[in-house]
């Protein structure tokens, strides 16, 4: 089938304005945008930017604003984004971040506010003879938080990110309430400090955008809650 | 690097595409947050009129009782309501209750606030006309 894509184009050493460029391609139904994108870069303009690893939605690089929504252009299948664009794929950079060079955008922010949570095993006690071990149980609480690929769809969907970058943002959330209720870590005490702060979790509106543009179906806000509520209470159960 | 300015990006809190539930409730709860602002300044001013004299009052009063005013009381319950059952689910959402059913809290929320004022608007009606 015929692909009609516009594509949000910006060269900083000649733009001084990002600028809608238009494309048509051809791809199969069942093609994901990323191939479409792979077909314009490859075929049509050499010059256009993106990021991509894997191309099989597990490494997170190349989340970027289709049709209005921050999803993974590896995730998205050509059918059904030109169902909701009315036979236009409309592809942005991840808003709320600076434009480096049309799709890719500087994730630095977001890695920031990221490493400020303190995203690694603390624990202090001299390591055993082999693995810390820990129950099916223990192991389960923070099942869901343990799939995010960091990819920054959630957290450059938020508002309160958008408005102010200073927010911790859900994706780091996320990855502190992996920690903080990992039976074997010894930081929740430190990272629900961090996140009790002024552009902690207290900026959350539960407004949800970020579940709907998480591209692993992780429950961003029960997992904010699940913090606010252990810092509230001082406790983890 | 190209950044759009900081109120550009913040703008985006009106955007719609691609929300669901939450972000119309948010969408709501601002709006109708920002309108109740604004009416408790219209409201403020309104009441001055309290020092004037009861003729002042009164003169007011027949004006409210047009079926133009009452119409806008109606605008104002949907707004209040809306806001304060929202306020509810906020409130409940935040303490960690319900948060997987939010989307049904927000409907209810909505039907709870149609039905309301449906029945706020004829008792409106049914009294001063
Ligand atoms: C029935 C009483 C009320 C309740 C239960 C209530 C509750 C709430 C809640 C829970 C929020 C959302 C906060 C959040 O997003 O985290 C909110 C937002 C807001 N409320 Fe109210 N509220 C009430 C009355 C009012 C009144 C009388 C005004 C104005 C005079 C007002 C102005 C606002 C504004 C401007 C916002 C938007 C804040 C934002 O979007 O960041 N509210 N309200
Ligand atoms: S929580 Fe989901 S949307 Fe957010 S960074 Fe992780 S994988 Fe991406
Ligand atoms: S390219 Fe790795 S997630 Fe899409």
């Amino acid at each position: 089938m015929k692909v009609r894509l516009r594509i949000q184009r910006f060269n900083p050493e000649k733009d001084r304005k990002p600028w809608w460029g238009e494309y048509e391609v051809e791809a199969e139904p069942v093609d994901r945008v990323l191939d479409a994108l792979h077909y314009v870069k490859w075929y049509i303009d050499g010059t256009l930017a993106l990021r991509r690893s894997c191309a099989h939605g597990i490494c997170g690089s190349d989340a970027m604003r289709i049709n209005g929504r921050n999803r993974l252009a590896c995730k998205v299948l050509v059918r059904e984004a030109m169902g909701e664009g009315r036979g236009v794929i409309t592809v942005q950079p991840l808003p709320g971040l600076p434009v480096i060079k049309d799709l890719v955008v500087d994730m630095e922010p977001f890695f920031a506010n990221y490493r400020k949570v303190l995203p690694y095993l603390i624990n202090n006690d001299p390591p055993p003879e082999r693995e810390r071990l820990q129950t099916p149980e223990e192991r389960d609480r923070y099942d869901d938080t343990t799939k995010c690929i960091l990819c920054a769809a959630c957290t450059t969907s938020c508002p309160s990110f958008w408005a102010n970058r200073e927010y911790i943002g859900p994706a780091a959330i996320v990855q502190a309430h992996r920690f903080i209720f990992d039976s074997r870590d010894q930081g929740a005490t430190e990272r629900l400090r961090v996140l009790n702060e002024w552009f902690g979790v207290w900026r959350c509106r539960t407004i949800f955008n970020c579940v709907e543009a998480c591209p692993r179906g992780i429950q961003i806000t029960r997992a904010i809650e699940e913090v606010k509520l252990a810092i509230l209470t001082g406790r983890l159960s | 690097m190209k950044e759009a300015s900081r109120w550009k990006r913040a703008g985006g809190w009106v955007d719609l595409r691609g929300r669901r539930e939450g972000g119309l409730a948010f969408l709501l709860m601002r709006l109708t947050g920002i309108g109740l602002v604004i009416y408790l300044f219209i409201h403020l001013y309104v009441l001055r009129l309290l020092a004037q004299g009861p003729e002042a009052w009164d003169a007011f009063i027949a004006m409210a009782k047009s079926p133009l005013f009452l119409a806008l009381d109606g605008l104002l319950i949907l707004g209040i309501l809306y806001h304060a059952l929202n306020g509810v689910r906020v409130t409940l959402l935040g303490l960690g209750i319900g948060v997987p059913h939010q989307a049904r809290l927000f409907w209810g929320v909505m039907t709870l606030t149609l039905l309301m004022t449906a029945v706020a608007v004829y008792a409106i009606f049914a009294i001063t006309g």
